[in-house]
């Protein structure tokens, strides 16, 4: 049996009959299978009735590899995103995807494999430009990966370029499958982590730090690349002890030699987002700092709120390993300079930045 | 007679929603009768669908011409006598003082609950709107007849809502949950949608001191929307009740402070205490920065504005001028000040 709990499989559209769909249900045999209504309810469905135990497969007619969704006023990272499926079965308290799909399941593309070929024809086809390329964007990459098997997949394909990269981004330690491909090279596991408190307290159904990292120590034990997220960074009750906790996790579980980026992020959220959350989770802490609206049109922490957080966790980050890759995710030009001590300027200076690091830890 | 009414009903709601017009006169054929009004249960508010009206106008009608549309009353089973359209012409010839009125009278077997429903709600859409808390009451007592699905698809956009789930769980809720004043307030547009939502998320013990709160205080929409995000914030902050929080010194100070201030003043001087509360760094920034500008005697003509919220990278420096002279004597007195000019800086920044 899976390790994520599904009440129901919904066959959506242009999955009915797929070879990946027969595959599955022959794994999941068992739990309820239900046809999706040919005329769907119109509207947007109630947001809070999120459901995260009906796993929606459909055959996704748009483009798989899309850039992040960055924007002008901040600068980007200019990570790809390579889009498997949907929502999580994860539920924190913050995540944006409470608000982002007027959809409610967990979904599964599964046309992957045919419009995978297309994914890396378009990467083939830039040699000189380097891909940084994730899955955990719109839902965690490892999750269902038990349940889907993407990583069975996707590692193969992207171990074998040289112009690319794969990030499987989780909160999880569903590592299984990952560890029994023979492939290690351009292949980087990655771990959002958090305080301790916020992972007790706001990240619901997800492995604590600990188990996190020992994950993360497993993986790079077999050879693996790792990354950490600090994203969303959240200021709360002692959050300087509570941070530095986790970084001395991190110490004892990674050789930090072994990392090749860490990002940090504050949190941001569409301000709808703020109904869902406090609907869905009225004891959350999550939206307690001080918000104001970002130039993207986000609820972002005030300016100096930022710089603390950042400041702190990178001088931390730095006493335990001085070439971390450390980088801000979205973030101005002068927040970078008050907090990171440098400034790549703009999101070009990001890419290269991070370009280069994939250049010099991969070859 | 009940065929009738029902192949009318059916006739005349089927054209409404098919556009397929069929002009029914059945309705109006049942004989008018007329009936004491005391006998009326006019606290039966089964097909009733009007909440917040002015009663005067009908008044000064009736009193001028008369009834013209007889009221179409409901006799049940029972006996009773309930109003299914006409309730307010009902109020209005009690109010002139006339004991009896002139109905058409349909007996319980004829007209089934939802048909008498329905035809309220037909003889009300093409002549007047609804508020928002009517709509509420229509949702509901269609609710008690037809599956969700049918009011969504069918009744949603005849009360021009747009057809989503949680349009119709608001509404519902709002006939449900809330008391009589605070309808009253949001009927009468005193209260706004968005401040309904936010009182219908909160419990009972705090929706209600909230609301005599934006009463005293006689908000503007925009300032409840800001204060009512302030005080949900700071209760969940500062794990105090609404209630509580309310009753504090400082804010129940100000709330009463009639003799020295004017009511705008007195809702923007609680405004910017909520503000201060739930934005203490923010505001501590804004506060330094405009003690900052104040050191820099700014010429007439000339003044300075931070980015909102002090994000945006930039700040604004705006010069009035009539002429190439006036101009060059601002930026002259302006630059006559280096000290003060280069001790503008983002206000975090002071003394680090």
């Amino acid at each position: 049996m899976p390790r994520v709990p599904l009440r129901e499989i919904l066959i959506g559209e242009g999955a009915d009959g797929h070879p990946f769909t027969s595959k599955l249900l022959k794994s999941l045999s068992g739990i309820p299978v239900r046809h999706e209504e040919a005329s769907r309810p119109r509207g947007k469905p109630d947001r809070i009735l999120f459901e995260k135990e009906t796993l929606e497969l459909l055959a996704y007619k748009g483009g798989f590899l899309k850039p992040c969704p960055g924007t002008r006023e901040y600068i980007c990272c200019g990570y790809q995103i390579l889009n498997v499926g949907t929502n999580c079965p994860l539920n924190c308290s913050y995540c944006i995807l409470q608000s982002y799909f007027n959809q409610p399941y967990l979904r599964t593309f599964v046309n992957l494999e045919e419009k995978l070929e297309g994914v890396l024809k378009a990467i083939d086809g830039e040699p000189d430009r380097v891909f940084r390329i994730g899955t955990g964007e719109f839902t965690d990459s490892l999750a269902l990966d038990p349940i889907v098997g993407w990583s069975e997949l996707l590692i193969p394909q992207f171990s074998r370029r040289e112009n690319a990269v794969l990030e499987l981004k989780t909160k999880t330690d569903r590592i299984d499958r990952v560890l029994r491909s023979k492939h290690r090279n351009r292949i980087i596991l990655s771990w959002s982590l958090n305080s301790p408190f916020v992972s007790a307290h706001e990240e619901h159904g997800a492995p604590s730090i600990k188990r996190r990292l020992e994950a993360a120590r497993r993986c790079q034990s077999e050879g693996f690349a790792l990354s950490f997220h600090f994203d969303p960074l959240l200021t709360h009750q002692n959050w300087r002890e509570e941070y530095l906790k986790t970084i001395e996790l991190l110490d004892s579980h990674v050789d930090p030699k072994g990392v090749i980026w860490i990002s940090m992020g504050s949190f941001r959220f569409m301000p709808p987002l703020k109904t869902i959350i406090r609907k869905r989770h009225p004891e959350t802490m999550v939206l307690d700092g001080e918000f104001i609206l970002g130039l993207d049109g986000k609820m972002r922490y005030f300016k100096p709120i930022r710089i603390e957080l950042y400041s702190f966790v990178r001088r931390q980050l730095e006493k335990w390993h001085p070439d971390l890759g450390l980088y801000l995710c979205m973030e101005s030009d002068e927040v970078w300079e008050d907090s990171m001590g440098w400034s790549p300027r703009d999101s070009l200076g990001l890419a290269t930045f991070l370009d280069q690091r994939v250049v010099n830890f991969f070859g | 007679l009940g065929r009738r009414i029902k192949k009318a009903r059916a006739r005349c709601f089927g054209s409404c929603l098919e556009g397929n017009l069929v002009i029914t006169r059945e309705i109006p054929s049942i004989q008018t009768t007329f009936q004491a009004i005391e006998r009326i249960d006019l606290g039966d508010g089964s097909f009733r669908m009007s909440f917040g009206f002015d009663l005067g106008p009908l008044k000064d009608s009736i009193g001028a011409i008369g009834l013209i549309n007889p009221p179409l009353i409901g006799r049940q089973g029972n006996g009773k006598l309930v109003p299914i359209t006409g309730y307010r012409r009902i109020l209005a010839a009690k109010a002139l003082g006339a004991e009896r009125i002139a109905c058409r009278v349909v007996e319980d077997p004829d007209m089934s609950p939802l048909d008498s429903l329905l035809t309220a709600l037909h003889e009300n859409l093409c002549v007047r709107k609804f508020n928002d808390v009517e709509k509420g009451m229509i949702l509901d007592r269609l609710s008690g007849h037809l599956p969700r699905t049918d009011i969504i698809d069918r009744y949603l956009p005849l009360l021009d809502l747009p057809r989503h789930e949680d349009t119709l769980h608001f509404h519902m809720r709002l006939e449900r949950e809330l008391d009589d004043d605070i309808k009253n307030a949001l009927a009468r547009g005193r209260l706004s949608r968005q401040v309904t939502k936010a009182l219908l998320e909160l419990d009972q013990a705090a929706r209600l001191p909230l609301f005599e709160f934006f009463k005293k205080l006689n908000f503007n929409l925009n300032q409840q929307i800001q204060a009512i995000d302030y005080i949900v914030d700071i209760s969940k902050i500062e794990r105090k009740l609404i209630r509580d929080l309310l009753q504090e010194a400082p804010i129940r100070d100000m709330v009463g402070a009639n003799d020295r201030i004017n009511s705008p003043q007195r809702a923007k001087a609680v405004l910017r205490l909520l503000r201060k509360r739930r934005f203490p760094t923010l505001v501590l920034a804004e506060e330094r920065f405009k003690k900052k500008l104040s050191h820099l005697r700014l010429p007439e003509g000339a003044r300075i504005d931070p980015p909102p919220h002090f994000e945006a990278p930039h700040y604004r420096l705006e010069v009035l001028f009539k002429d190439g002279i006036q101009l060059r004597n601002t930026i002259e007195r302006l630059l006559s000040q280096p000290e003060a000019l280069e001790g503008l800086v983002s206000p975090w920044k002071e003394g680090s």
